[in-house]
């Protein structure tokens, strides 16, 4: 443990991905007690620049909404599907790949041809398509961003699998009796697991992209405020008041980027790179 | 009641691979007797580890039976087979790769004791630190992974593991042939003295005809997956009557 945070340490990008998603986290989490005003209240004049007027430091939007506190709550929107997401992809993906791996013959191959379908259908789409039928709701939108991107670690826990069981602790475990379901979670699974890890900066970013998409295009949850969906309401004032697009971009953008090196110090530390599928 | 544990009859077992296909096994006959080591000697390929696998059913055989104390081990269910597991266990070669390298020593051990229902709960952690000393390890030696003791440590730990179901018969194939000499000669008196006390049979298998000697009372040459010859160890390495045998014995080193 502890050289893996001496590791993680020595990351550039691991360190720059931690202290931007440590602000957002921040800013996520402690979104009520830093600005306890109702992101959906009407608080000042529409349309307050940014740096105008000390009690709205970034403006207000064209309902006279404050733009920091809705930014703060989007960052809390964002986070929040994007992890859980990718949470779900993972958990399903591993499954799925586990199975297919460790069951082979017909099992496999119909596991892997679903897998195939879903990869051909790019994941934005599905997502899109998901929504409009199930209707938008955090569940809904949850599933429909991890439906979008449980093909890769399927995959790539279905090689690990095949390699894994070919082992000889995998023989042994046989060999004293282990049930097959244990063997499959407790021998094989554990193992197989670090390569598909290496994944998650990449997923978690899409979904971050994939639910602000979804909101912009007004599939979002509608209870909740959302960077896609400021992002989609600053459009029509895209010449008088660009601040209203740009700052939630801005946060879109850096939680992005922050995902995504915070990921890459991850694997890095773990030292389970060169295996991505 | 003969006294045999374990009886082989006609095992065949062909792998079939891209257009050609290997014999592993061809129409392979023994027995063990209770307390006794069947040494298994053969060339590079000849069907050693094949054996051993069918053996424990890790896979199957084209044909042939295997009687365990008269009973069919090939006809058992997978439930049955898992329950009749702990009577035949084996010490693979490279203990390196035999164990989940995310385990503790000592969790790998508990579980045979714990699958096979050996002793209660509580009494497992003392079963434990008698198996580990029966192999004559150190307690605390549990807490380890399996990449943290040495060469020699993880071949006893890999027995301890063997024996953890109180097996009647344990395949060891290779399972010695990693360690330097010493090491090699310490382990040999621990089987020796492990079939004394407690009466198991072993199926020994190794490609050094020395130390297969040393340890076996009985010997099968196999060669293109047949057993080319058995009898007694030292008949068998002092005037071996099959080419293969003869070739086996050429090939030790004449300076002894
Ligand atoms: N899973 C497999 N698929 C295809 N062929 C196999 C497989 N396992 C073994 N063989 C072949 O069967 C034959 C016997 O192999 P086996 O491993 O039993 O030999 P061995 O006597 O143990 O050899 P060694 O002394 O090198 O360990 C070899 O020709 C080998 O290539
Ligand atoms: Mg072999």
């Amino acid at each position: 443990m502890k050289a893996f945070v001496r590791r993680f340490m020595s990351s550039p990008e691991g360190i720059a991905g931690a202290l931007v998603l440590l602000l957002l986290a921040l800013a996520a989490v402690l979104a009520p007690i830093i600005l306890p005003g109702d992101p959906a209240a009407i608080v000042g004049r529409p349309l307050l620049p940014p740096f105008s007027d000390a009690s709205f430091p970034l403006g207000t939007d064209q309902l006279g909404r404050d733009v920091l506190t809705r930014l703060v709550y989007g960052a809390q929107a964002s986070l929040t599907v994007g992890l859980s997401s990718a949470l779900v992809a993972i958990l399903a993906g591993t499954l799925v790949g586990t199975v297919a791996g460790l069951a082979g013959g017909l099992v496999d191959e119909a596991l892997m041809r679903v897998v195939d379908a879903f990869q051909i259908v790019p994941g934005f789409l599905l997502a899109l398509a998901f929504v409009s039928v199930a209707g938008p709701s955090l569940a809904v939108i949850v599933l429909a961003v991890g439906l979008g991107a449980w093909t890769g670690p399927a995959r790539l826990a279905r090689a690990e699998v095949l390699s894994i069981r070919e082992r000889d602790y995998v023989a042994s475990a046989r060999v004293i009796g282990m049930h097959p379901a244990e063997i499959a979670f407790r021998e094989v699974l554990p193992n197989a697991l670090p390569p598909v890890l290496s994944l998650v900066s990449v997923i978690v970013a899409a979904a971050v992209l994939i639910e602000a998409a979804l909101s912009f295009l007004g599939l979002g949850d509608p209870n909740a405020v959302t960077w896609g969906g400021m992002i989609a309401e600053g459009r029509n004032l895209l010449r008088s008041a660009p601040f209203l697009s740009i700052i939630p971009g801005l946060g879109l953008v850096s939680a992005v980027v922050g995902i995504y090196l915070f990921g890459e110090g991850l694997v890095e530390a773990l030292s389970i790179r060169g295996r991505r599928a | 009641m003969s006294g045999d544990l374990l009886m082989v009859e006609g095992l065949s077992k062909r792998f079939a691979g891209r257009g050609r296909s290997v014999r592993a096994l061809d129409d392979v006959s023994f027995s063990i007797r209770k307390g006794e080591t069947l040494g298994i000697v053969g060339p590079s390929g000849s069907g050693k580890s094949t054996l051993a696998r069918v053996l424990l059913r890790l896979i199957e055989p084209d044909a042939g039976r295997i009687l365990i104390d008269g009973e069919d081990w090939r006809s058992l269910s997978p439930k049955a087979l898992r329950h009749r597991r702990g009577d035949i266990q084996m010490v693979f070669q490279d203990p390196l790769s035999a164990f989940n390298p995310r385990t503790t020593i000592g969790k790998a051990i508990m579980d045979p004791l714990r699958i096979h229902a050996v002793g209660k709960r509580h009494s497992r952690m003392a079963a434990l630190a008698e198996l580990l000393q029966r192999v004559g390890l150190s307690a605390d030696m549990a807490s380890r992974r399996i990449h943290e003791v040495s060469g020699g440590q993880r071949q006893r730990v890999a027995l301890a593991r063997a024996l953890a179901s109180r097996p009647r018969l344990v395949v060891l194939d290779e399972a010695l042939s990693a360690l330097d000499v010493s090491l090699r000669g310490q382990m040999l008196e621990l089987l020796v003295r492990l079939q004394r006390d407690e009466g198991i049979s072993f199926l020994f298998i190794g490609h050094d005809p020395a130390v297969v000697r040393m340890i076996s009372h009985r010997v099968a040459v196999m060669d293109q997956g047949r057993i080319v010859e058995t009898g007694d160890a030292d008949a068998v390495f002092s005037d071996p009557r099959s080419d293969t045998g003869k070739a086996l014995i050429a090939a030790i080193p004449t300076w002894r």
